[in-house]
């Protein structure tokens, strides 16, 4: 086997090794988006419905964010080898990020013709915080990637129709799969339409690619009649950067007054100050301290102690930027693909959130690939003119080499290390704890209660109880209540014996056959001894002994 | 009638009377920050004295409290504090005259080595010349460094001069004697030296010249302060234990409470977290990239939302505007492609960053260069032969620019309180109240330390006599205290518990209303304050920390059964 193929295989198993190990306990349980994703799968994988009872859906409304199904589809095999579990829900991202190194490789190779940019690309992204930390949830956006990174892959090698037809439902697959896809997809289309320069030659053009682009419309109608209904925009209409309207960074002019002609300007100026928003938050994506330094400041997206990329990256980062810009000729595809990427993200109100740019992150290690190539190539041109010991000439050109995958496994163990200590116990809280150890509990008493009463301080509590109790989705859809949950907002969650609700233990201590799981807060130890038909069942604790969840039955 | 101006140098000079009319126009009105408070009070000392605040004659690196004021910045400040008076304008006044001589010697540089882009064109047309000289200007880093930047210009200045002398007069000696001045007023600019003597001098006694200025680089690093700079600023002190043993300890705090999860197997994750030298080198990076943070020196107002942590001891006004990022990209790109000489500047000022890594003030070092290669950027981009690209750079750079210059200059006059550091907004609010009030007329002076360095803030306002904090100093020197002082004179700096602290008459106090009425407590009531009368409070400004009120108070002692109770409303 060829050299570079062994050293890829190196590679992925340091990829897979960061990715797949642990995948139940780090993180230490799922969100609620994950358990959306894994039950829906569930019950499609029984019933051919989701939660809703929708017949095979294109995009599943869940917690009125309408999800795109196709992830949920995806987890059906997984689920059904691992079950309903943590494993079985995040192993297609697990196994998209995994198959983003390789498909990462083939991409670098192809387009700088060099397998050193292609091994060191892939072994940036193999170790990179981001996509390690990606690849253990279930995000959509992460399996998107995949398709994405596909698409892109079957175009570049275009020599054959059969791979312009895969590129085109990769691509296209990826719209189904995230949200953001559905607004890089068509910039991109229309990008390479104007960088062919099909305005010049509309009709030889059509008529030379008709079957390619027929095939992209009939897998894209879907996609244009979901966003004429609403539900294909129903995530844009929360999360667009119009939110913030009108534009104005001079705050507080109102209260103090005007204090000359110019703040009067710029009061008419929201459209200035828009498009410095929106340029601001381009910009912000390529920021060196975003990428590598600052940490996310959205919880659920936090990786303790670390930032996007390892810190040191950003050296080789602003040189392969440089090494990129002066040989644009050579690479347009990448250029244009690197600066079209960061689109969908700055339409939204966050000014920097990675997960909807992880195609652009990956790209960023293609670039961060292509400066420490450079960088080793200049070392080892410059030894090349020296003349020691056959052997230490050897050596001393792998050098650079072997720095930096020793600096980089070094970072991998700290990421690892964050990963499987910092988060499970300092950062549990982003991660909806408690339902995992609780609902096996309740649901092996339920049989004997009349009801079950549910307060938690996590959102979407009833989407936790339907995953971790392996509710029969047959049963949920006979005993919800489809009429009042067809409303929108969803302001209704009750089935079969389970209850969403605040628990107030001074009314509620009347009833009968009642089981709770609540906070301390909500079930003091002190007012439960007082009666006497109930009994706390179990406290469920943290890694530091706080106690997360009181089960409480009342018979 | 069509009017014709041949002479390039007119454009010019109505160029920097306008703009020298914008840069003076705001003299009045800003406090001077703390780094300015130290150097002028050092430089008052020198004038008053001949020594310096901790008593050392004519010193040739001068150390403060814990900071390191400098050298040239604070000799040419003597006179001007010394002879109109240790006040903002006379402060202000220095720092506008010393970025007007480094504009003049950086543009003759410029002039002069016109290889420095291999284009001779560029450097003789006089769009480019004018085009940089309003970036200079009117760019709001060129007002900052203009108000602010006083080692920082007067250090290239001396570095500039060093190149034009040796450029016009071969003098070597010229040269060094520059290159010293230059690094004894701002020590890191030795890297930029370095770089100069070895890529843009010419080739005839290279060796000698760089092997001189080492050598006299080596000897001053004899002085101690110089050397205490060197080590607290550069990546020595980045790299040494106590700045990241911590993290290490820290970790292995973590793992002590959860032996079992932090092994994996026969992995034992304890024992990498043991090894510090990855927190070394992280903590390196880290703040090698916090120079490259555009998006906080370009916009902080908005990136508040992504960054809350840092900009609330960030001043909020942008330094550049936001195009100016993809400007100077471009031209780093042409002046890359294009071989040009003045990539090595570039080249040099990043390397002086990577060495003089702790410098925060570096990062006004990389901005003229932005500016530069963003002329070279605008120049290449109207010269270029597809005439829309000329066009639509025109309409632009136009439009972008004239909206973000109408942006910006309505906060730069309009809003300080918006974009001058908090720490000095609220010292010059209390020392300007005091002043007013005359401080003779006061016992005592009770000043809240959470607003910087409150001790410069405190001598510069009061203009406290030199002699006598020299003597303060030097008993705090004895017993090996370079920090700031508590107590000069009728002067206390300190939290304080106003309701329980004793109080005596004509006494001012000065800190957050928690610190008067005591935390959690709603300060916009009615105020019953035992022997005090409000006298002023500032309107409110966002921190993080409310609980002890959102403003500052000031409270003068009343003993008697004075009525008279101005409670005086003023921004901030």
């Amino acid at each position: 086997m060829k050299k570079v193929y062994l050293l890829l295989i190196a590679i992925l198993i340091v990829g897979g090794l960061l990715r797949f190990t642990g995948l139940d306990k780090s993180p230490p349980s799922l969100n609620w988006d994950e358990a959306a994703i894994g039950y829906n799968g569930y019950s499609l994988s029984r019933t051919l419905r989701d939660e809703y009872g929708k017949f095979l859906p294109i995009f599943s409304r869940s917690f009125d964010d309408y999800k795109p199904a196709l992830p949920m589809y995806l987890t059906i095999p997984s689920i059904y080898i691992f079950g309903l579990n943590e494993v079985g829900v995040r192993m297609p991202s697990a196994l998209a990020g995994f198959l983003q190194i390789i498909i990462i490789f083939i991409i670098s190779r192809k387009i700088f013709s060099s397998n050193k940019v292609a091994l060191y690309s892939a072994l940036v992204l193999a170790t990179a915080p981001f996509s390690v930390f990606f690849s253990r949830s279930m995000f959509e956006s992460n399996v998107a990637t995949l398709f994405f990174l596909l698409g892109v892959a079957f175009f570049l090698y275009r020599e054959k129709s059969w791979t312009i037809y895969l590129s085109i439902l990769f691509l296209i697959l990826s719209t189904y799969t995230y949200h953001s896809y559905k607004v890089l997809v068509p910039v991109v289309f229309i990008t390479a339409f104007v960088g062919f320069k099909v305005y010049k030659y509309p009709y030889s053009f059509f008529k030379k690619y008709f079957k390619y682009i027929f095939l992209g419309l009939v897998l894209f109608v879907p996609q244009i009649y979901l966003l004429f209904v609403g539900t294909g925009t129903a995530r844009f209409k929360n999360t667009n950067i119009l939110l913030h309207w009108p534009f104005s960074t001079i705050g507080g002019i109102y209260e103090t007054g005007i204090r000359g002609i110019l703040p009067e300007l710029t009061t008419y100026l929201g459209g200035y100050f828009l498009i410095w928003e929106i340029v601001g938050r381009y910009l912000g994506h390529f920021s060196p301290v975003n990428l590598f330094v600052r940490l996310s400041i959205e919880n659920p997206l936090l990786i303790p102690a670390n930032s996007n990329f390892f810190a040191f990256q950003m050296v080789f980062w602003l040189i392969g930027l440089v090494v990129l810009f002066l040989n644009i000729n050579k690479c347009r595809v990448f250029v244009v693909l690197l600066l079209l990427s960061p689109i969908p993200s700055i339409i939204n109100w966050n000014w920097f959130y990675s997960v909807r740019v992880i195609q652009l992150l990956i790209l960023h290690c293609i670039v961060i690939g292509l400066g420490l190539a450079q960088v080793d190539d200049y070392f080892r041109s410059k030894i090349l003119h020296i003349r020691p010991i056959k052997y230490v000439k050897f050596a001393m050109m792998r050098m650079f080499t072997f720095g930096i995958v020793v600096i980089m496994l070094v970072s991998s163990l700290y990421l690892f290390d964050s990963l499987m200590v910092l988060i499970p116990k300092f950062y549990s809280g982003n991660w909806q704890p408690g339902f995992r150890e609780s609902m096996p509990v309740i649901t092996e008493m339920a049989s004997d209660y009349n009801q079950i009463i549910i307060e938690s301080p996590h959102g979407q509590p009833y989407i936790f109880t339907l995953f971790y109790s392996k509710y029969p989705p047959e049963k949920y859809l006979a005993e919800v209540d489809m009429e009042r949950l067809s409303k929108e907002p969803r302001d209704f969650y009750e089935f079969g014996k389970y209850r969403f609700r605040k628990i107030y233990w001074p009314e509620d201590r009347w009833l009968n056959k009642t089981l709770f799981m609540g906070t301390t807060m909500s079930l003091p130890e002190s007012d439960i001894k007082e009666i006497k038909n109930a009994r706390i069942i179990k406290d469920i604790k943290d890694l530091d002994g706080n106690t997360l969840v009181r089960i409480v039955a009342l018979d | 009638m069509k009017i014709r101006i041949k002479n390039n140098s007119i454009y010019i000079s109505v160029a920097v009377i306008v703009a020298f009319g914008f840069w003076i126009r705001q003299i009045y009105n800003l406090p001077i920050d703390s780094r300015l408070a130290s150097e002028a009070y050092n430089a008052f000392s020198i004038f008053k004295t001949g020594a310096d605040i901790n008593g050392e004659f004519l010193p040739i690196f001068l150390r403060g409290h814990n900071d390191f004021p400098g050298f040239l910045n604070v000799y040419l400040l003597s006179p001007f504090v010394g002879f109109l008076g240790l006040d903002d304008l006379s402060v202000f006044l220095a720092t506008k005259i010393s970025y007007f001589i480094f504009l003049g010697t950086f543009f003759y540089y410029l002039y002069l080595k016109r290889d420095l882009i291999n284009c001779k064109e560029v450097f003789e047309n006089k769009f480019f010349l004018l085009g940089l000289l309003l970036i200079f200007t009117f760019s709001p880093w060129g007002i900052f460094l203009s108000f602010y930047g006083l080692a920082e210009s007067l250090g290239l200045t001396a570095f500039f001069c060093g190149l034009i002398f040796h450029e016009k007069f071969k003098s070597k000696t010229l040269l060094l004697f520059f290159f010293v001045l230059s690094f004894l007023t701002f020590p890191p600019l030795i890297v930029m030296e370095i770089i100069a003597i070895l890529f843009l001098i010419d080739k005839g006694g290279k060796v000698k010249v760089l092997v001189g200025l080492i050598g006299l680089f080596l000897i001053f690093s004899i002085n101690n302060h110089f050397r205490a700079y060197i080590l607290e600023n550069s990546f020595i002190k980045t790299l040494s234990p106590q700045q990241y043993s911590w993290q290490a300890d820290r970790r292995l705090a973590y793992a002590d409470t959860l032996d079992k999860t932090v092994k994996l197997g026969s992995i034992n994750l304890n024992r990498i977290a043991q090894n510090k030298y990855f927190f070394a080198i992280n903590n390196y990076f880290t703040d090698f990239a916090r120079f490259f943070d555009f998006e906080l020196i370009s916009s902080p107002a908005l990136t508040e939302t992504v960054i809350e942590q840092d900009i609330q001891n960030y001043s909020g006004l942008p330094k550049i505007f936001y195009f100016e990022i993809i400007l100077g990209f471009i031209g780093f790109l042409i002046v890359w492609a294009k071989r040009m000489k003045l990539g090595i500047l570039v080249l040099g000022a990043i390397l002086t960053i990577a060495i003089f890594i702790r410098e925060v003030r570096l990062v006004n070092i990389l901005l003229p260069l932005i500016g530069v290669l963003e002329a070279v950027a605008i120049y290449f981009l109207l010269s270029h032969k597809n005439r829309w690209l000329r066009l639509l750079s025109i309409a632009g750079v136009i439009v972008i620019w004239g909206l973000s210059l109408i942006y910006f200059y309505s906060i730069f006059y309009y809003y300080p309180e918006k974009w001058v550091s908090r720490n000095d907004m609220v010292n010059g609010v209390i020392w300007d109240y005091i002043k007013n009030r005359g401080l003779e007329r006061f016992d005592k002076v009770l000043i809240t330390d959470r607003w910087g360095d409150y001790t410069y803030y405190g001598l510069f306002y009061s203009k406290f006599d030199p002699a006598s904090y020299q003597k303060l100093r030097q008993e705090a020197i004895k017993q090996g205290r370079y920090d700031s002082l508590d107590n000069i004179g009728k002067m206390y700096f300190g939290s304080f518990k106003y309701y329980e602290d004793p109080r005596a008459p004509k006494q001012v106090w000065a800190g957050l209303p928690g610190e008067f009425l005591g935390m959690y407590k709603d300060f916009n009531q009615e105020l019953d304050l035992p022997n005090g009368l409000l006298m002023l409070k500032t309107s409110d400004f966002n921190t993080k920390d409310p609980y002890n009120g959102k403003n500052i108070w000031i409270v003068e002692t009343r003993f008697d059964q004075e009525k008279e109770k101005p409670v005086v409303e003023e921004d901030i």
